[in-house]
């Protein structure tokens, strides 16, 4: 059961890995890539989790978290202040 | 003694039956995520079509977080020392949080699509022609 979820989970970083460079390539938009990625890769932690909790396990689940939040962050903020896309890590791009 | 060792074989089983299933449902819905990812990528090529796909990713984690979440609540049955007591409120603390920040973003990404005049559950690589509009 935890070598299945291993593998899953590894499977999944492998999943954000591409769905991020598939939304950079067609996109353009580096924080909406960024974001993709980070989807799949909660699910990796989500299912790392899964496993008998361990403290290393539960740390890296709650620093994607905090990584999530900063990007939504940043991406809310150059929304509201009307930044150029591109610059601003692809707002604008985003919203096409 | 006997009853009280069964009964905590049991819990025990139902904890990784729900635990599995969470897992199975987390693990499903990335493998669609990154099927929909590429359809997208390679019919529509704009970058609000990854949106639907994101929510619908959003949907299934939350999904799977409520079945980890319910594992949790089981196990509460069978921790017997501190330290393992300890372990389950980080877990189901982080669980928690999780839930509440998938479902506060999937809230807002709806609205947002909602905004721009588009319904959050089309899915614009399924839609005739490949196009919302």
């Amino acid at each position: 059961m935890t070598t299945l979820i291993g593998y899953a989970s590894l499977a999944c970083v492998a999943a954000g890995l591409l769905s991020g460079a598939i939304v950079l390539v067609v996109a353009r938009s580096g924080v909406l890539a960024l974001r993709a990625a980070l989807d799949l890769w909660l699910a990796a932690g989500l299912l790392r989790l899964a496993q008998p909790p361990e403290w290393e396990h539960l740390l890296g689940a709650a620093a994607i978290v905090a990584i999530r939040q900063l990007v939504a962050a940043a991406l809310a903020r150059s929304r509201h202040s009307g930044a150029p896309g591109r610059a601003s890590g692809g707002a604008v791009s985003a919203r096409r | 003694m006997l009853g009280e060792q069964w009964l905590s074989e049991t819990v025990d089983l139902l904890v990784r039956v729900v635990e599995a299933a969470g897992a199975l449902v987390i693990f499903v819905g990335a493998m669609v995520a990154l099927v929909r990812f590429v359809v997208v990528g390679l019919r529509d090529r704009r970058s609000r079509a990854f949106v639907p796909v994101r929510l619908a990713l959003g949907r299934f984690l939350v999904l799977g977080l409520e079945f980890q979440l319910a594992s949790d609540i089981l196990r509460t049955a069978i921790a017997p020392t501190l330290l393992e007591i300890a372990e389950l409120a980080a877990v189901a603390t982080i669980r928690t949080g999780l839930n509440f920040f998938l479902a506060r973003e999937i809230k807002q990404e709806r609205r947002e699509l909602e905004e721009a005049g588009h319904p959050p559950d089309v899915d614009p690589a399924r839609a005739p022609g490949g196009h919302l509009t």
